[in-house]
């Protein structure tokens, strides 16, 4: 449907509800009474012509101090028809919005996100708590009114004052309450859903797995409900390393962001690099050059590989085969081999910038990413022959934590997760960015949904990696590698500073102050290894973001913990997160 | 942060400082250093680098450095990655858990300072929480850091006081 039949038809159905409806970078959004959100969604979700099946992303939005103070963002995405959609509502500080959990499951941790930075409260959210700070903890972060650095304590000597706190932010909380974070394990209490009618009976038991557990891949807590052998709930406890990303990213410029995006999925670095420079490219309205758009898929696809080796080998060292591990990082560290050699770094690259990347590949680079693509195909066949021909490593990964593919796309999974439940979807090929069109590359699919299928997914990806990876070196042209454009890149030529005044003053200004990004939103994303990495970026027009949100793969990866082991083994629950491939700072953020 | 007992109860610090208890020393420093088992215990980022010092091309094992899953079994805490306020009472604890003797290795910038994370979330340096005996600088610190940082710490154990005063200077004086 076009796109002004597309607007009729949402005026005719919800007349006088839409305020505002406009195009925002291409993507059509909606400004709607908040009263009318849940309706709304289930129309667009169930309508055959629009069938917006995937919420991407939900987040808030602080105007402080203009009112009404909040906005809720929605970011629908349509699996069959391949549109995206923004949806916003605008809504006061004591008001409440209805939730939209019953439309799509994914928007549980989303709305618990919006809760716990925001203070936005959803109602009819079946369990609406804090996600990444601990209960009891005062004030909601990403408020513009609450300090980066937090408030004085014991762990933090550089915080504000406590006694300048605005009374807006404080919770209600009883007099002399101090927020310090409770020792770990007395958190289980807020897990605690207690049955109807009090008395559990005795043979059921909670058990705590983490935060410091060695197969939990970082500091996640698991808190399991059980009956004898069964897990009957599983309650993810995050936040552990809950490090205060995009808090941290509206205070810097947008080069400055860089640095912080590696450390998010600190598996895949350059993947978050790309995503990041997409859509403040996509705010600039410029496009990087043809080489730049090369290089960065081709270490994108790098490091897709060094992220499915690593998860591909852990998988079954959790399971009690050690040895895969330590094959797939021997190949790991040719890969970092590969990224220091064109980056400096063996993981934090930091090697996108805006309108390109930092500098051209370095000599010698080409033939030795040759050797590996060559040496590599035949290291895979090792992996296969040690794990999918090993028995015990099939009895428990075969049949084990099945997700369908209508739960995968209600839960807003993401990448081989997805795929690994029969759903055909891939944004390289999908929605192309870059230069993904150019390329022949196959979309894995398996349909099973169990771990061994999700497991099998990357192991297959891997394989197209190099074949991406070889055409990429194949196809790259010669040319520069960033935008000619002073105000935003240094300049092409380094020589030049030295003897053109103005060439100096730009580098100065854009090292100094960063370069400023017209007024407006725009939200980009990319097929990450774990899934859909998406940038939601403000800008106020100014050198340093309004708000950046990350919608990380990872996160909403993990939510799917729930479904699955429900029912299942205790001794499964290993398999089922290491299958979904968490990485805890991207979910933490 | 109490004191830090060295693991010998009483015998602990109480003998003069002569060629006897040097030679008893230096067995029990040597016994110490060369079999150092830190904790499988990993934060962030720091953490797939200490991985990999362990994997195939880096071996920690060959200094006798194999990582225990437990703290109870384990003589080193190797802090890789961001600690975060809600984090931290969990690090003590895991502290409080190992046995004595025990040392802490504070594994890139995060971990010694909070680095670039200067947030309302986390914690500024980990040695507001455990006494640190070697920083590891980097951001990550590649593998060879983290073995220099062990081989430094291998250094600080070799010259610890075991059974000796700590005070005495001269040897033979009491």
């Amino acid at each position: 449907m076009s796109e002004p039949d597309f607007r009729a038809r949402i005026e005719e159905r919800f007349a006088g509800r839409v305020r505002e409806a406009y195009s925002s970078h291409g993507m059509l959004t909606l400004v709607v009474d908040k009263e009318i959100i849940g309706e709304l969604c289930r129309f667009l979700k169930e309508d055959g012509d629009n069938r917006f099946d995937y919420l991407s992303d939900l987040c808030g939005v602080d105007y402080h101090p203009d009112t009404p103070r909040f906005e809720v963002v929605y970011h629908l995405y349509s699996i069959p028809h391949r549109h995206r959609l923004r949806l916003k509502c605008r809504l006061g500080e004591d008001e409440s919005i209805p939730s939209v959990t019953a439309v799509w499951g994914t928007a549980g941790w989303h709305e618990r996100e919006a809760y716990d930075m925001y203070g936005i409260v959803f109602d009819g959210h079946p369990d609406l708590r804090r996600i990444y700070m601990w209960e009891g903890f005062e004030g909601y972060p990403l408020r513009k009114d609450f300090p980066v650095r937090g408030y004085k304590d014991d762990y933090n000597p550089f915080g504000e004052e406590e006694a300048e706190r605005p009374a807006s932010q404080a919770r209600a909380s009883a007099a002399g309450q101090h927020s310090k974070p409770p020792r770990f394990h007395q958190s289980i209490a807020t897990a605690r859903v207690e049955p109807e009618g009090g008395a559990r009976a005795t043979k059921e038991m909670f058990l705590n797995l983490g935060p410091q557990h060695p197969s939990t891949h970082g500091v996640l807590q698991l808190v399991l409900d059980l009956e004898g052998e069964i897990i009957e709930r599983v309650d993810p406890i995050i936040g552990y390393l809950h490090r205060g990303t995009e808090k941290l990213a509206e205070g810097f410029t947008y080069t400055q962001v860089f640095p912080l995006t590696d450390r998010l999925d600190y598996l895949c670095q350059p993947s978050n690099n790309q995503a990041y420079a997409l859509a403040v490219e996509k705010l600039l309205g410029i496009e990087a050059p043809e080489r730049a758009q090369y290089i960065r898929v081709m270490m994108t696809e790098l490091s897709r590989i060094s992220g499915h080796l690593l998860i591909s080998g852990a998988l079954p060292m959790d399971l009690g085969a050690l040895t895969a591990l330590l094959y797939t990082m021997r190949e790991r560290e040719m890969i970092l081999d590969l990224l220091e050699m064109i980056t400096g770094a063996r993981m934090h690259t930091s090697y996108c910038r805006v309108g390109g990347v930092r500098e051209d590949l370095p000599e010698g680079f080409v033939e030795r990413a040759e050797e590996f693509c060559r040496i590599f195909p035949r290291r895979i066949v090792d992996y296969e022959r040690l794990v999918a021909e090993n028995r015990m490593f099939l009895k428990r990964t075969r049949g084990i934590g099945v997700i369908s593919a209508e739960n995968a796309i209600d839960l807003g999974l993401g990448g081989p997760n997805l795929r690994g439940s029969g759903v055909d979807w891939d944004m390289r090929r999908d929605n192309p960015y870059e230069i993904y069109d150019r390329l022949d590359f196959d979309v894995i699919v398996r349909d099973g949904g169990d771990c061994y299928d999700r497991w099998e997914c990357r192991m297959e990806e891997m394989k197209v990696s190099v074949k991406i990876i070889e055409q990429c070196l194949r196809q790259m042209p010669d040319g520069p590698v960033k935008v000619d454009m002073p105000e935003i890149a240094f300049p092409l030529d380094k020589q030049l500073v030295k003897s053109s005044m103005e060439a100096l003053i730009h580098h100065f200004k854009v090292a100094a102050h960063g370069f400023k990004v017209p007024k407006g939103e725009a939200y980009s994303s990319i097929e990450a290894p774990k899934g859909e990495l998406g940038f939601y970026i403000i800008s106020d027009g100014s050198e340093k973001p309004f708000r950046v949100k990350v919608r990380a793969p990872s996160f909403i990866n993990l939510q799917a913990l729930h479904l699955i082991a429900k029912n299942g083994y205790i001794a499964d629950i290993i398999a089922f997160l290491g299958s979904l491939d968490p990485v805890m700072a991207e979910v933490d953020k | 942060m109490g004191e830090r007992g060295l693991g010998l109860g009483v015998l602990e610090g109480r003998f003069p400082n002569n060629i006897l208890f040097t030679t008893v020393d230096s067995v029990i420093n040597w016994s110490r250093r060369s079999a150092l088992w830190p904790e499988t215990f990993g934060i962030a980022c720091c953490a797939i680098e200490m991985l990999a010092s362990g994997c195939a091309r880096y071996d920690l094992d060959r200094f006798g450095i194999v990582f225990r899953a437990s703290p109870r079994q384990s003589d080193v805490m190797v802090i890789a990655g961001t600690v975060t306020k809600k984090f931290a009472p969990v690090v003590k604890l895991l502290y409080d858990q190992m046995t004595e003797p025990r040392w802490v290795i504070a594994m890139g910038t995060c971990a010694i300072s909070g680095g670039v994370y200067n947030t309302y979330a986390v914690v500024q340096g980990s040695e507001l929480i455990v006494p640190v005996d070697v920083y590891v600088p980097g951001c990550p610190p590649r593998p060879e850091a983290l073995m220099h940082g062990f081989l430094l710490l291998q250094e600080k154990i070799k010259k610890a006081k075991v059974l000796r005063r700590p005070d005495e200077e001269t040897a033979g004086s009491a």
